[in-house]
């Protein structure tokens, strides 16, 4: 008996669930909840599923429907913008370690980076993207994500130098 | 900061544990997967219901505004105009029309299975091959003079007696069906109330019947209009030129009628046809009459001419 397309589904997702956790919880830092965005893409993905073409790709699949949710949402929820962050912060209750502040700090960092900028960086740092993957992801040339990479890094830097959080003051 | 420091921070968040696991995930999905369904069922059920009173607001819709017989039968004189114009030159020829044009509409009464014992009787044997019996042929012509007989019967060999003067034409032909009726049932040529129906307008006519299996249907302008009694009883004879017709014959040829009224000038009414079609260069045709039959008319029409009548 052929596989359900929830099965089929599943299969697929496991192997990537770790890697399009650790995206979401970097992308959205102060946007929104990162569970919420999962749950989100989950359920449209999985609503526009079609295993003879989303499974060769299918981690792109999910990054591309989080990305539009997420380019939805910048535009009707900038007004809510504060209360998700304080929930942001009081959602980081697995950063139970040393490194939890070190950590909050760099999401911090990144959700002061330019969107496009955050978006390249997430990818290749933490997900784990090569340039050529995120530049067929982002439509652009591998010379442009390179050259996002760097100045990303770049900021990332310069941010994280400065004492306490005056890098806040960067994003508004 | 340095580039190793940061690549060690990108390092920790790569190490990170998930917080959900993929169980959450599933979960999510069978919710999804439910919800589908269940948009599947409204939507499929919303179609249903929807295709449903579509199709039931059409059926309503055809029922209320599908044209009568009346309506149609108006629709096809309109399109055949030409075929009017022989009814307006009889019309032109006959001075008792004015009166006809005044009159409202009488009634619409289904036709009675008095009609089926004589109209459908003489309407089927029209065209059957020649028996052994003598054809029985009353003609009338129309004449354009200025005297009263505007028509006459003419001389036929067989039946003498019945050239006479028009009102005597038509008395005639109602002694002929008289004879019909007593071998042809109602029940013979299953005539039923939805086929069979007369309306009659202020000049216009139309009359339907079934006889034999068959349908029958003509309309036309009414011409002429005159009063008859027969056996006692009073009839009101109309003449019309057919301009609509279901069966293929006699097409534009004129049809005597008669109708009386039964009861307390109720919509009831006793319908005859008192004669075939007939155009104004031909002769009206009757049926094929048997030996008996012919014996009957005959003597009739010799105490007719001894004056005995």
């Amino acid at each position: 008996m052929p596989d359900t397309r929830k099965e089929v589904f599943m299969r697929l997702y496991v192997p990537v669930h770790e890697r399009f956790e650790r995206f979401c919880k970097a992308r959205v830092y102060g946007e929104m909840d990162y569970k919420d965005l999962m749950h989100d893409t989950v359920v449209i993905a999985f609503e526009k599923f079609n295993p003879a073409v989303e499974s060769a790709s299918f981690l792109s699949f999910l990054f591309g429907i989080s990305i539009r949710i997420l380019s939805n949402n910048k535009k009707r929820a900038t007004k809510r913008f504060e209360h998700v962050r304080s929930l942001q912060n009081s959602d980081f209750t697995d950063y139970q370690n040393v490194q939890r502040d070190e950590i909050a700090h760099l999401h911090q960092a990144l959700s002061a980076l330019p969107e496009i900028q955050r978006e390249t960086i997430i990818l290749f740092e933490i997900v784990g993207y090569s340039i050529k993957e995120i530049a067929q992801l982002q439509s652009c040339s591998e010379g442009a994500i390179k050259q996002r990479l760097l100045r990303g890094r770049n900021e990332l830097k310069r941010m994280l130098s400065l004492p306490g959080e005056q890098f806040k003051t960067n994003e508004s | 900061m340095t580039d190793d420091t940061l690549d060690k921070l990108f390092g920790l968040v790569k190490n990170e544990q998930a917080n959900l696991s993929p169980t959450d995930v599933l979960q999510w999905v069978e919710t999804t997967e439910k919800t589908i369904r269940k948009r599947k069922k409204i939507r499929l059920t919303i179609l249903v219901v929807g295709s449903l009173i579509l199709l039931g607001m059409l059926v309503l819709y055809s029922k209320t505004n599908a044209p009568t017989a009346t309506q149609v039968n108006e629709e096809k004189s309109m399109l055949h105009p030409s075929k009017k114009i022989g009814a307006e030159q009889a019309l032109s020829i006959q001075p008792q029309k004015a009166q006809f044009n005044q009159r409202n509409v009488l009634f619409e009464t289904p036709l009675k299975a008095i009609i089926s014992d004589s109209a459908p009787a003489l309407l089927t044997n029209i065209g059957l091959p020649k028996r052994d019996s003598v054809l029985i042929q009353p003609a009338v012509e129309l004449t354009t003079s200025e005297t009263e007989s505007e028509e006459k019967i003419v001389s036929n060999p067989i039946v003498q007696p019945y050239i006479s003067e028009k009102q005597e034409a038509i008395r005639n032909v109602v002694i002929i069906l008289d004879t019909l009726r007593a071998y042809r049932s109602a029940a013979k040529y299953k005539m039923d109330q939805n086929d069979c129906y007369l309306q009659i307008y202020k000049d216009y006519v139309v009359i339907s019947y079934q006889s034999r299996g068959g349908f029958f249907y003509a309309s036309g302008t009414i011409h002429r209009e005159e009063m008859q009694e027969i056996n006692g009883h009073e009839y009101k004879v109309f003449a019309f030129q057919r301009d609509n017709q279901a069966t293929g014959r006699s097409f534009g040829k004129r049809v005597f009628f008669g109708y009386r009224e039964i009861g307390n000038g109720g919509q009831r009414v006793e319908v005859v046809l008192f004669s075939q079609p007939w155009a104004l260069s031909t002769v009206i045709k009757s049926h094929y009459a048997s030996p008996k039959e012919i014996k009957r008319l005959m003597d009739r029409s010799k105490e007719q001419s001894n004056g005995k009548e």
